[in-house]
């Protein structure tokens, strides 16, 4: 039986309680956003949950009733959702933020001055030394220290916890080392995969920039059997497919190769890792899934999302690795 | 043949057995189904889970004597279950030693076959479908026995009367016997004066860390009906209950459910506790 904890304004808890929830965390296009339902709340005056020692849990930001039920709809950020609404800036007279040294205290440094500090690392945090990894701008907080954490093969741990009676509850982050999952087509694997083969792509774009009819900017891309892309062709005859890209505001030839092999790349031939029906699994966001596929390529992709949903005091949860759709 | 009556919310009894008066004539409670929840397979399906709808009784109750005394009885039996309905608090259909939390939530009423019979067709709704059979083991400070009202080899004679049923291991623990095949919820008492409450039993440590003073009480529920509010609290003496929730401790589960068979129950025995077992059974013994 999972009861989440109720959370009052200063985060003491108030009781657990039996609700039916759905969040949602993960990186990218996740939206770190949870909705329960529940006609308590309201008369215990809650102001948060959370599932100890687990991602699971928010603030309430918003709540919806209707005059049909006495059962009020409310949702809010994540604890990752929350992080997701701050930015890593580079800092003053640098255009990048750099930074080498122990991740734990990285993280604790950026974390300090997010939300008034309601983020902690813990003391016994392990330490692992991170170098000279750049941040890309503006990325939000979460994403950007799971990237930076993804580089050296660990993942993002948020939790929230209680530490002393009658004291309040604490959410951590914290570096920890990514799992890795690894399975084979045809071969037993701790995760149900699906391998996507995709031979249906195109391997010749014909890119066109400015200018008007044949003095139009032209060139010619090409996909190799490795998957880069170049001007040299590589299929030719039956083997080729072509499709033509329309790019009238390049502002030059090398804009124009950059946003045609960005646009080759999502139409060329593609193998894609996508999890099946994953659920009660314990495997969370930044953790590895490995797949060989049958010509023995080798895909790795992260785990980015996580949805956890809680009725009649069931938890499941179902995980979706990078790329999926 | 065991006792047979439906107690309304305050506590009014309407005996079912009687003869005279009122009397049950058709009622199944010994009537179940479990649903499963599982996961298909191409050869059968896994099983998830099992469920437990809601449990609906039909029964008719007769009721007997002068056409004065019938309609007082039956004017008395609904104006109970139509408070219990609109007030939202349950009646209780007594087994034996087991009860059922229900709303009576049909009624037909017609002369019956005798002129001296009135019929009353009812439906009993129980949102929570299971009989309850309560076991107290009393904790006394300075004692080294606990006392216990649960059942062992009971006859319907002994209900009320506690008996010595567990004994004292060490100073500090005793066991007792829970007999029942499953674990079960528990409402758990401890009288102050204390400066904190530590107890294991069966393994399982419940720790409140917040001061009782002498003639208040702390209350650990863990039954899931339970309002979120009334389940760790302390009453003062004039009856004001304060959540206490936030005291407990984190690194143990406060409504652990209390396992059946031989238990061993542990403490600085220097205040008193009232431990009572809700024994769950989809019909009653």
């Amino acid at each position: 039986m999972n009861e989440v904890i109720l959370l009052d304004s200063n985060m003491h808890e108030i009781s657990s309680i039996n609700i039916d929830l759905d969040c949602e965390v993960g990186t990218g296009n996740a939206t770190n956003d949870f909705e329960l339902s529940n006609a308590t709340i309201q008369q215990l005056d809650a102001k948060g949950f959370y599932l100890p020692e687990s991602e699971i849990g928010g603030l309430f930001e918003y709540s919806k009733m209707t005059t049909e039920s006495n059962i009020k709809i409310f949702r809010g950020y994540s604890w990752r959702g929350l992080l997701t609404k701050a930015l890593i800036l580079p800092p003053t007279g640098s255009d990048y933020r750099v930074v080498s040294g122990n991740a734990q205290e990285i993280i604790a440094d950026l974390l300090e001055d997010v939300l008034g500090g309601f983020f902690k690392v813990p003391e016994d945090a392990e330490a692992v030394t991170i170098s000279n990894y750049k941040f890309p701008l503006y990325v939000n907080m979460a994403d950007g220290i799971e990237g930076m954490l993804e580089s050296i093969g660990y993942r993002l741990d948020i939790f929230a916890k209680k530490l002393v009676q009658g004291g309040a509850v604490q959410v951590f982050c914290q570096a920890v080392k990514a799992e890795t999952v690894q399975g084979s087509f045809n071969g037993d694997s701790a995760l149900p995969l699906i391998y996507e083969e995709d031979k249906m792509g195109i391997n010749h774009l014909l890119c066109a920039g400015q200018g008007e009819l044949q003095n139009r900017m032209k060139v010619d891309l090409y996909l190799d059997e490795n998957g880069g892309i170049s001007e040299t062709q590589h299929y030719t005859g039956f083997d080729e497919r072509t499709e033509f890209y329309d790019y009238s505001s390049a502002e030059s030839r090398e804009d124009l190769v950059d946003s045609g092999t960005k646009r080759l790349k999502e139409l060329a031939n593609s193998k894609i890792l996508s999890v099946q029906s994953a659920e009660n699994l314990d495997y969370t966001i930044g953790d590895l899934v490995t797949a060989i596929f049958p010509d023995g390529t080798q895909i790795v992709s992260p785990i980015v999302k996580k949805i956890f949903n809680i009725s009649g005091g069931i938890l499941t949860t179902q995980i979706s690795v990078k790329g999926e759709q | 043949m065991p006792k047979v009556y439906f107690q309304s919310s305050n506590g009014t009894k309407f005996d079912l057995k009687a003869f005279t008066g009122c009397k049950m004539q058709e009622a199944n409670f010994h009537k179940y189904s479990w649903g499963r929840a599982s996961t298909q397979k191409q050869f059968g399906e896994v099983l998830d889970r099992f469920t437990k709808d809601a449990q609906l009784y039909s029964a008719k109750i007769i009721f007997r004597g002068s056409v004065e005394d019938r309609r007082e009885q039956v004017e008395r039996f609904h104006f109970e279950t139509e408070r219990d309905i609109t007030q939202m608090k349950f009646g209780r259909i007594y087994w034996g030693f087991d009860y059922i939390e229900c709303f009576v939530i049909d009624s037909d009423t017609h002369p019956g076959t005798s002129p001296y019979e009135t019929e009353n067709e009812v439906t009993f709704y129980c949102p929570y479908p299971f009989w309850i059979e309560e076991q107290v083991i009393d904790v006394r400070p300075s004692e080294e026995s606990i006392i216990s009202t649960d059942k062992g080899y009971r006859t319907e004679d002994n209900l009320g009367y506690p008996y010595p049923y567990s004994y004292a291991t060490a100073p500090n623990t005793s066991h007792f016997y829970i007999d029942h095949y499953a674990p079960s919820d528990f409402k758990l008492i401890a009288y102050g004066p204390f400066y904190e409450m530590y107890v294991n039993i069966a393994g399982n440590v419940y720790n409140v860390n917040y001061p009782v003073r002498a003639n208040q009480y702390l209350t650990i529920d863990s039954r899931q009906s339970t309002p979120a509010d009334k389940k760790c609290f302390v009453t003062s003496e004039s009856g004001i209950e304060t959540n206490v929730f936030d005291y407990r401790n984190p690194n143990y589960p406060l409504f652990k459910k209390i396992p059946g068979g031989s238990n061993l129950i542990s403490y600085i025995r220097d205040y008193g506790l009232e431990l009572t077992i809700f024994k769950e059974r989809s019909e009653p013994r």
